[in-house]
Formats: C-alpha cells, sequence, structure tokens
C-alpha cells in the first residue's frame, strides 16, 4: 500500500514537472482576426450660413443640417470644430475676440434659449453625443441605420472683435459604432 | 439658403457700425458624406515586436468612399480613444504611434473610393504579454474653404498581444474574403412557441458569399454575444438562451465570387419571454483551412410581440 502511495506521489510529482514544462514551452496562440461591425456611413447637408451677424449677439442658424445614418449599423455621432485663424472657441458666454457655436439635435427650430453652454457648446475636442449632449427633442446617440436627425446651431459672437471679413468655422460630424 | 433668410442677411449687412464677418458662404445647400467599410474589428494573439498590416494579416483593408458629389481630401489619423469609448475591457494604446494607415493623406473624387491599409506596430516588451488594446482609426474629409462641416468616421481595432514570444519570422496571413449581410437583421413580432424560418421572417436574406478569386470553406455559427467577439446590445437579453435558434447548414463550399442564403430557424418556448422583450446573438461566418483565424459578424435581433 506505502508502494502505491510513493508511486503515485511520483507520478504526480512527474505530472507537476511535465505541466510546468509545457507552460514554459508554451507554442504561440493562433491569430485571429474578426470583423464585428461592418459598413460605417455618415452624411450631412450644408453648408450653415449665419449671414452677418452683429458683435455680441446670438443668432440660431436658420436652417437645419440633415444628418444621415447612411450606413448599416446604429451610430452615436460626436461633434468638434476648427477655430477661425483670429477666434477662440469658448464654452460660455464669450469675450473679446472668442466665440461659441451651440449644436442642438432638434426636429425644428429650437429657440435660442434651448441652448445651453454646458450640454451644446462644441469645442476642438470631439465629443460624443449623449442623452443630455448636444440633445433636444432629438440626440446623436445611438442613430438607427437610416435614421436622420436635424442639427441646428447657434452662435454667439465676439463681444469685440478686429475682424470685419468672413470668417468660416467648421464642424466634424464624427459617426462611430454603437 | 431660403430667400427669407437672405433678405434678413440684405437687411443686416447695412446694420451700421457693429457689423461682424459672416460665417461660411452663402452658396447653395448641398450633400456630403463618407462611407468605411469596417467599424470595428477585434484581433487576438498579435505578438510583440511585429508589423501588422491587417491587409496582409487578413485580407482586411479599410475603403473609404467619399459619398457627396464634390471632390474631398481625407486624412486618416490613429488616435488614442477616450477612456469613455472604451469596449470589451481594452486600453487605449499607450502612444498613437503603435498604429498608423498607408496612405493616410489622399483625395477622392466625387463617388471614389480608395482602399488603404490599417498598420499596428507593436513593441518588442514582454510587460505587454496578454494585454488587450484599442485604437481608432479615424477617418476624416479636410473642410475646403467656406464649409462649414465636415464628416468622420472612426473604426475602432480591439486587439489583444499573445502571452509567448513568437520566434518564426514568418507573418501569417488569412484571408477575409467574404460577404456576410445585412450586418443587422432584426426579427419583429415573435409569438412564443411558433417556429419561424429565419429566411421568412427577415425583409432581406441574410447572405453569405465569397468575394475572393478562389474557392472558399465557409463555417457558420451561432454565438451568444458572451462566446463572441462582441457585447450584447444594451436592452437586449441572450437570444441563445431564451430560444432553440438552428442553422440549416453550418460548412459550406463556395465559388469564386457565389452567394449563399443562410437559412434556420427560431423558436421560443411558450413559457418564458414576455411581451415587448428584445433579443441578440450574432451569425458569424468563418474562413477554414488558413493559418490566421478569419470572420465576419451578422447581428441578428428578436422582438418579442
Amino acid at each position: 500500500m506505502q508502494k502505491t502511495i510513493k508511486a503515485l506521489v511520483l507520478l504526480a510529482a512527474v505530472a507537476l514537472v511535465s505541466t510546468g514544462g509545457q507552460a514554459w514551452g508554451a507554442n504561440p496562440a493562433t491569430i485571429s482576426v474578426t470583423v464585428t461591425i461592418q459598413n460605417l456611413s455618415v452624411s450631412a447637408t450644408g453648408p450653415i450660413a449665419f449671414g452677418t451677424v452683429i458683435a455680441a449677439s446670438q443668432t440660431v442658424s436658420g436652417s437645419a443640417s440633415t444628418v444621415t445614418n447612411d450606413g448599416n449599423v446604429t451610430e452615436t455621432y460626436s461633434l468638434s470644430l476648427a477655430n477661425p485663424a483670429s477666434w477662440t472657441a469658448v464654452q460660455a458666454a464669450p469675450a473679446a475676440e472668442q466665440y461659441a457655436l451651440l449644436a442642438r439635435f432638434n426636429a425644428t427650430a429650437p429657440a435660442d434659449t434651448l441652448f445651453t453652454y454646458a450640454n451644446h457648446a462644441l469645442s476642438t475636442t470631439s465629443t460624443a453625443s449623449s442623452g443630455t449632449k448636444f440633445a433636444g427633442d432629438q440626440t446623436g446617440l445611438s442613430v438607427a441605420a437610416a435614421a436622420t436627425r436635424s442639427l441646428w446651431f447657434r452662435f454667439n459672437a465676439p463681444t469685440s472683435t478686429a475682424v470685419t471679413t468672413q470668417q468660416t468655422i467648421t464642424v466634424t460630424i464624427t459617426a462611430a459604432a454603437g | 439658403m431660403g430667400s427669407a433668410w437672405k433678405s434678413r442677411l440684405r437687411g443686416m449687412t447695412y446694420a451700421p457700425l457693429l457689423v461682424l464677418g459672416i460665417i461660411s458662404l452663402p452658396h447653395c445647400s448641398w450633400a456630403g458624406g463618407l462611407r468605411c467599410s469596417v467599424g470595428e474589428v477585434v484581433i487576438s494573439n498579435l505578438k510583440i515586436g511585429q508589423t501588422y498590416s491587417l491587409k496582409v494579416l487578413a485580407n482586411l483593408p479599410l475603403v473609404l468612399t467619399n459619398t457627396s458629389d464634390r471632390p474631398v481630401h481625407i486624412l486618416v489619423d490613429a488616435l488614442v480613444p477616450d477612456s469613455s469609448e472604451l469596449r470589451m475591457e481594452a486600453q487605449p494604446i499607450p502612444d498613437a504611434r503603435w498604429a498608423s494607415a498607408a496612405p493616410d493623406s489622399f483625395d477622392l473624387g466625387p463617388k471614389e473610393s480608395k482602399t488603404i491599409e490599417m498598420l499596428l506596430n507593436i513593441p518588442d516588451d514582454e510587460t505587454l504579454f496578454g494585454r488587450k488594446f484599442q485604437v481608432t482609426f479615424w477617418s476624416h474629409t479636410l473642410a475646403q474653404v467656406g464649409d462649414l462641416l465636415a464628416y468622420g468616421l472612426n473604426t475602432r481595432v480591439i486587439f489583444s498581444i499573445d502571452k509567448v514570444r513568437d520566434t518564426t519570422s514568418v507573418i501569417p496571413s488569412g484571408d477575409l474574403s467574404l460577404s456576410l449581410s445585412p450586418a443587422t437583421i432584426t426579427m419583429d413580432g415573435i409569438v412564443p412557441g411558433r417556429e419561424y424560418r429565419l429566411e421568412d421572417l427577415l425583409r432581406k436574406p441574410l447572405i453569405v458569399g465569397n468575394t475572393s478569386t478562389r474557392p472558399l470553406s465557409v463555417e457558420l455559427r451561432l454565438l451568444n454575444p458572451e462566446q463572441s467577439a462582441t457585447e450584447l446590445t444594451p436592452g437586449y437579453a441572450d437570444l441563445l438562451a431564451a430560444a432553440t435558434v438552428t442553422l440549416a447548414s453550418t460548412r459550406i463550399s463556395l465559388r469564386p465570387g457565389e452567394q449563399a442564403t443562410v437559412t434556420g430557424t427560431v423558436l421560443f418556448s411558450k413559457i418564458g419571454p414576455s411581451a415587448g422583450k428584445k433579443y441578440m446573438c450574432v451569425v458569424a461566418a468563418q474562413v477554414l483551412d488558413l493559418p490566421v483565424r478569419t470572420q465576419i459578424y451578422s447581428r441578428i435581433y428578436a422582438h418579442i410581440e
């Protein structure tokens, strides 16, 4: 009986050593590549023009950009802007040579008071839509394939500026799956 | 731009002293857009010290299409994702230079497409063994003078690093020359206790196709989200745990260019699913017999009446 136990202990020890040896010499695992989400696509109508605005005013765009998810999966939109040469975007009431551009997904033209700096102001950092971010009676969150959204903008002009020529602010709409 | 707005613009132009510049050119309205072929790809077991092209690794390029009627300039940037963008417990890549696109800057004419390579450069660092990372390839248009809008698409690449070093010098390759569409299929108005044929429930049939120039052996599998390289869609439960779902054939051979319709059945038990409940699973089509395992997903959603 003792011999049997010793033999079992010996076998167990051999098995442990053997397992350790296998781990030490493990082969590289097979690489796998899985496309989990296929086509993404986004389109939008533009441009949006504010026309001539006066210092320290706020103006809601006269028309919306229609943003369409023309891919085949649900998409969430992120928004960012690129500053013109002479002005800097802020996410609060602007001062001299500063401006704020706010964006809101809404079926119809929203009143200017419905935009808030906290939820609707754009910045140079791409920010994802959420239940509150850029939200109106529509959102840019989890937009179904083939669905459209109306995107409205409010422009808060600098309180004063040396610039009197046309300025272009570019808004980038980025779609990601989800 | 509407006439009312033009009229307002004309009126404001003459406002004394307080006139600022206008934003954007008041030319006619147009639609612009961008499309790409890959929204998310998940890669397992990449090796440290290697550089991978997804085109070489899996015949998986990123195809970008300018869907507008105007020419555009495209940039493709590799970005470190924000923590809110991370999926599947991945970490952001420590350095954006781990990833790149080739080419990363080019022009596209109206409706034109271009194929680019997504590249991953894994440092030779054993502390990376077993870790999982995520990188974003941001493809976006560069706005032209006067454009207020530009367009971007984020392709997520999630990859894990093998736990051992690969001492061979050969980069393996696979071939994901396979289409599986539509990518999302929804079955509405399911009544528990009644067996449905997949092909009868779908507005568009689920079709697997060989897009290569050589014959392919393909395996079709049903996966619950936990088994798969994706996640359960919020608000949905596991379809395979709640219903009996079968595929009529799970191994098929496809000649070059050939397509086949995926058929099968769905049966929910009479007791169990409550009205309005929503379920999902994944159909995976995998190319067999290649050094790199390549597969593509389509999601099935089922809504109980």
